[in-house]
């Protein structure tokens, strides 16, 4: 074998392995508008959680004054969720990670949703178990949109 | 799976136990690697049902919204199981990225050429 022509080649071969280890085979790379707008969407709820449990929304007529921010709320999710479903990514594993979390997003926005249904069809009563599944589902998400941060 | 169905629940830790208990049952490898991720909603979810069943005991909720609430918080802990899958996904990136990272700052600071510019950001 012809040395002289072969060192180049393991050179192009070590390169190109470097190249695509360095892609994003597990998991997409930190995206700042897909956090700025899970953990926007995140603080929102945040308030109608302490709202919920300081017993401002016990009645159903304040379901209409909140309306507009539980829609602010569903906007920014719908703007993470094409955010996060449009992620490049290398390979099977990363494919799985970003279905997973565009599911972590859509979750939040489910119980949001749910939420926001009790709210106006019931009211919300103080201490009944409402606000934990939404709460614990945006800080899923939050955490995840940002958990590629520090990758970087 | 053990037989619950004379079991009646009266705190958040005694709930949290019997559902602690369950899972590591159910699978002591999932629940060894997962438990620092997963305690804190389990704990967080087990308050809350306890929460909504005083909540329809005492008549503050009715019937239809329990079934909502119920329904979200079951929603929440399957979603905690994706949590952990893509947790565990993030971290080895991240580790490829640690890795590569440092190999690309020692190329880059000898040669000039950055083959990872999304791992290596010289400041300008």
């Amino acid at each position: 074998m012809d040395k002289g022509r072969g060192i180049p080649r393991i050179g192009i071969a070590f390169a190109l392995v470097l190249l695509l280890a360095a892609c994003a085979m597990f998991a997409p790379r930190y995206d700042a508008t897909l956090d700025l707008k899970t953990t926007g969407a995140y603080e929102l709820v945040a308030g109608f959680a302490a709202s919920a449990e300081l017993g401002s929304y016990t009645e159903k007529d304040s379901f209409e004054a909140i309306a507009p921010q539980y829609a602010n709320a569903q906007a920014q999710l719908a703007v993470a969720k094409l955010r996060a479903a449009t992620l490049p990514t290398q390979g099977k594993a990363a494919e799985k990670a970003r279905d997973l979390l565009v599911a972590l997003i859509q979750g939040c926005s489910d119980r949001v949703g749910s939420f926001a249904r009790q709210h106006a069809a019931f009211g919300i009563q103080p201490a009944s178990g409402a606000t934990e599944p939404m709460m614990i589902s945006c800080d899923q998400a939050a955490k995840a949109a940002q958990a590629m941060k520090t990758g970087n | 799976m053990a037989d619950f169905s004379h079991v009646s629940i009266t705190s958040p830790d005694q709930l949290l136990g019997l559902l602690k208990d369950e899972v590591a049952g159910t699978s002591t490898q999932w629940w060894a690697k997962n438990q620092s991720t997963v305690s804190g909603y389990l704990k967080a979810l087990a308050a809350a049902a306890v929460e909504t069943q005083a909540s329809l005991l005492s008549g503050r909720i009715g019937e239809e919204q329990a079934a909502m609430i119920l329904a979200d918080q079951k929603a929440a802990l399957e979603q905690t199981i994706q949590f952990t899958e893509y947790m565990t996904l993030a971290l080895a990136q991240m580790l490829l990225d640690g890795i590569f990272g440092i190999i690309g700052w020692g190329i880059f600071n000898r040669t000039g050429i950055n083959l990872f510019p999304d791992l290596v950001k010289p400041v300008a």
